[in-house]
């Protein structure tokens, strides 16, 4: 029962992969509303399911942030399935070359929800290393999904070589790790690292860093995102700007928190250090970005740099925030490409200057970019603004007041940048002759719906409370 | 000590082999030239470099043999271990089987299997 | 005492070959070089896990690396055009760095692996048949046992074929209908000034 919504998602996949070879290529229509369902179904089982508990003798695992990061896992895969609809089922005004295999997309995409779903359930590191892989492998062929298409070739190779770099050094790092305590199992490595001789334990520790700063594009790991995120077709640059991020940071949580524990307190100079160099160097480059992807690329560094800062504070202040802040910013980010994934299957147009008029042309849609850019800029009262004032409040009581005054400097840089696209859609002239573009009701209603949450969230304090609230039972578990 | 034998088999073969090579080089005449020198190709000249680009089908097939070939590798430990085994291990067996074949199927079926 | 003594030549042996010919990989200048060097570096691998008694491990780094992933190596080096690298000199800056970091690494390493006492699994139990163990422990649901991890792998090895056929194919399958640029006949009239930009970017590109 516990594992009832991953069971959905592979049965799902099985199902597409399996409708995908019986039916005429006319009638794939009908794959994207199957995978959809298919979600719905697992996230219906999701909230049914308890939200304590383990399986297998203890080797799968539920628990309250468990199930917010799946929460987190499925809104994405979701809202991408969405956005990657209409451009497989050629409704695009733009059809982009080489896109195509509409099964085997919606396979691939399910099986890296899954894996990304028992990453964060796995008690044992073997669990944890495979899951690891299957959300990241199919990560590699989904963006190098457009297939005569040179740059998404390059982003797929680049890709794949910098994702095998960093699955070497977590697996140098677990089995490291296991070499010292005889473990595979979560607790009993947690439980014996007490006794592990120091230098090897900073050894593997860092080999970890390594491996999750190249995940969760951590600065100086970060070198790939760009050209990957340019390369790849928009809604899977959607759904790794996101999805792979929350699934870094669900492996950081699986690996501070579970393995490390306590360990933990005195990293948080380099953490601080990550943090610093990390929002900065996003922030910088993002300003003299060109291309609306690469942009977003840079802008998502920098959300890393802000979202590790929940690491500095005790875990039941930061964990909570990070999730907070995790949640806030897939949904601000998905609003922002369904925009952008709209704009460009409907005109092909891909960088920033030329989004100038979308106000006049597309209001709701500008309003709901806007919202969203905002939101991830951290005005108040969007929620963003909130996600972020709970992570530097967690700095300043750690004692960074430095950090706490890079991260606002950064904020107040983003609000330049992010200010640059809504510049366009609002002040800049139209294009001549420009008319509406047509909105398709999925993309109105996502971009709607997400735009509205992004704004609520901050709002209503259910969302933080919740998990707040659920941080403290699971930490309890954790120690007892 | 079981693989003692292995290191003996290993290492005789690769002395036959060094010694052959040695010795035809020690006793064998050194007289090169040009024709001599040249690829022996059933007495054609040859043309062109031996370099020539492989048919993508061979990765295919590459790809397809190195899934089933660590299929093979699960299965081995499975069989090895059977008797010891429940009925559900046979199950899980059967899953992990099931989801692989759907994988042959799906290859078959898109005639990744066909040469072209 | 001699058998001792000629594990202790063997093992180093084995090592010294494995890193001699890791060496050769990195430096080969023809691709096809570097992938039987790395077969040879594989083997000598599959020699210490004899040497370690995980002889099921062995057989499957033969059965899957030399056998598998080095012949996939070998077909994805013939599908390029030519086998010789291209001379591309790095800067002698970036040489330098690049020695300076792998000998920092391989301090690090050596120096941790010599001061830390690793448990070593000889001390718990002589693990002789481990091929059952393996098969017990893999298929095993309880709380020791790995069926979870199992059969997330089959999982991986389903995308594995699908993700490889979909973008290793070189011909288009029937009737896959959004392949085309645009160019079909009532597409033409609107044509977005970014697309040719790219086109042409895309043609330099292939023409370099």
């Amino acid at each position: 029962m516990l594992m009832l919504p991953e069971i959905i998602v592979v049965l799902t996949a099985g199902v597409v992969l399996c409708l995908d070879l019986f039916l005429t290529e006319r009638s794939r229509v009908i794959l994207a509303p199957v995978t959809l369902l298919g979600l719905a179904l697992g996230f219906a089982a999701l909230l049914v399911t308890p939200q304590t508990g383990d399986l297998l003798g203890g080797r799968f695992g539920m628990d309250p942030i468990a199930w917010w990061f799946k929460v987190i896992f499925l809104i994405a895969g979701f809202v991408t399935v969405i956005l990657s609809m209409d451009l497989l089922d050629g409704r695009a005004a733009h059809r982009m070359r080489g896109i195509g295999f509409r099964g085997e997309y919606y396979t691939i995409l399910l099986s890296t929800i899954v894996g990304m779903m028992f990453l964060i359930s796995a008690r044992e590191t073997i669990t944890l290393y495979v899951s690891l892989e299957t959300a990241t492998i199919p990560l590699f062929v989904l963006t190098a999904w457009r297939r005569d298409h040179v740059q998404s070739g390059e982003a797929g190779l680049k890709y794949v070589i910098i994702g095998a770099l960093a699955s070497a050094f977590i697996l140098y790092g677990l089995s490291i790790l296991y070499g010292l305590t005889g473990q595979t199992s979560i607790v009993g490595m947690s439980a014996k690292l007490a006794d592990v001789p120091r230098p090897a334990f900073w050894l593997a520790a860092a080999m970890l860093m390594t491996g999750v700063g190249f995940k969760l594009t951590i600065v100086p790991f970060h070198m790939w995102a760009a050209d990957v995120y340019e390369g790849a077709p928009a809604p899977v640059t959607a759904y790794l700007s996101v999805a792979s991020k929350a699934a870094g940071l669900a492996f950081m949580f699986q690996v501070f928190y579970r393995i490390f524990g306590s360990e933990l307190a005195g990293w948080t100079p380099l953490i601080a250090a990550f943090a610093a160099v990390t929002m900065s160097l996003g922030n910088l480059v993002a300003i003299v970005q060109d291309n609306i992807k690469r942009f977003m690329a840079f802008s998502a560094i920098s959300q890393a740099g802000y979202l590790i800062l929940g690491f500095l504070g005790p875990a039941d202040n930061g964990v909570p925030a990070m999730l907070f802040y995790m949640l806030v910013y897939i949904l601000s980010n998905l609003a922002v490409f369904a925009c952008i994934v709209w704009y460009s299957n409907e005109t092909g147009r891909e960088r920033i200057e030329e989004y100038r008029g979308l106000s006049l042309t597309n209001p709701i849609m500008a309003l709901g970019m806007m919202i969203a850019l905002f939101s991830l800029a951290g005005i108040p009262p969007l929620s963003g603004f909130v996600g972020k004032f709970f992570l530097f409040s967690i700095a300043a009581k750690a004692g960074y007041n430095w950090l706490v005054a890079v991260a606002a400097v950064n904020s107040t840089i983003s609000l330049f940048y992010y200010l640059r696209i809504v510049r366009q859609m609002y002040i800049e002239p139209i294009y001549e002759g420009a008319g509406t573009l047509p909105v398709r009701y999925t993309v109105a209603a996502t971009v709607g719906l997400l735009s509205l949450a992004v704004a609520l969230m901050g709002v209503i304090p259910y969302f933080y409370e919740t998990i707040h609230a659920q941080t403290i039972t699971w930490l309890a578990s954790l120690i007892g | 000590m079981d693989y003692f034998f292995v290191l003996m088999l290993a290492g005789m073969s690769a002395a036959m082999v060094a010694g052959g090579l040695a010795f035809s080089f020690l006793i064998a005449p050194h007289r090169p030239g040009a024709i001599k020198n040249s690829p022996y190709e059933c007495g054609e000249p040859p043309i062109g470099q031996a370099w020539v680009q492989f048919n993508v089908g061979y990765y295919l097939f590459g790809l397809l043999f190195l899934v089933f070939d660590v299929e093979a590798a699960f299965l081995y430990p499975w069989a090895v271990a059977f008797h010891g085994l429940g009925f559900m291990a046979f199950l899980e067996m059967g899953i992990f089987l099931l989801v692989l074949i759907l994988g042959l199927a799906y290859a078959w079926k898109k005639g990744a299997l066909e040469w072209v | 005492m001699i058998a001792s003594a000629s594990y202790t030549v063997i093992f180093y042996l084995l090592a010294a070959l494995a890193v001699l010919l890791s060496l050769a990989v990195v430096n080969a200048w023809k691709l096809l070089r570097a992938a039987i060097a790395l077969m040879g570096v594989l083997s000598m691998s599959a020699g210490l896990y004899v040497m370690l008694d995980a002889s099921f491990l062995a057989g499957v780094q033969v059965l899957v690396y030399v056998g598998g992933i080095v012949v996939l190596i070998v077909f994805a080096v013939m599908l390029t055009r030519s086998a010789e690298l291209l001379q591309d000199n790095p800067a002698p800056l970036r040489k330098i760095l690049g020695a300076i970091a792998s000998l920092a690494f391989l301090a690090a390493t050596v120096g941790v692996f010599r001061s830390s006492p690793f448990l070593l699994s000889a001390e718990k139990a002589p693990l002789r048949d481990n091929t059952t163990l393996i098969g017990e422990k893999l298929l095993d649901y309880g709380a020791g046992g790995y069926v979870l991890p199992f059969e997330i792998i089959s999982l991986l090895l389903l995308i594995a074929i699908i993700g490889g056929i979909v973008v290793a194919r070189k011909t288009e399958p029937q009737g896959q209908p959004f392949t085309t640029g645009g160019d079909e006949a009532g597409e033409a009239e609107f044509r977005p000034p970014f697309t040719q930009e790219e086109h042409e970017d895309e043609l330099e590109l292939v023409e370099k």
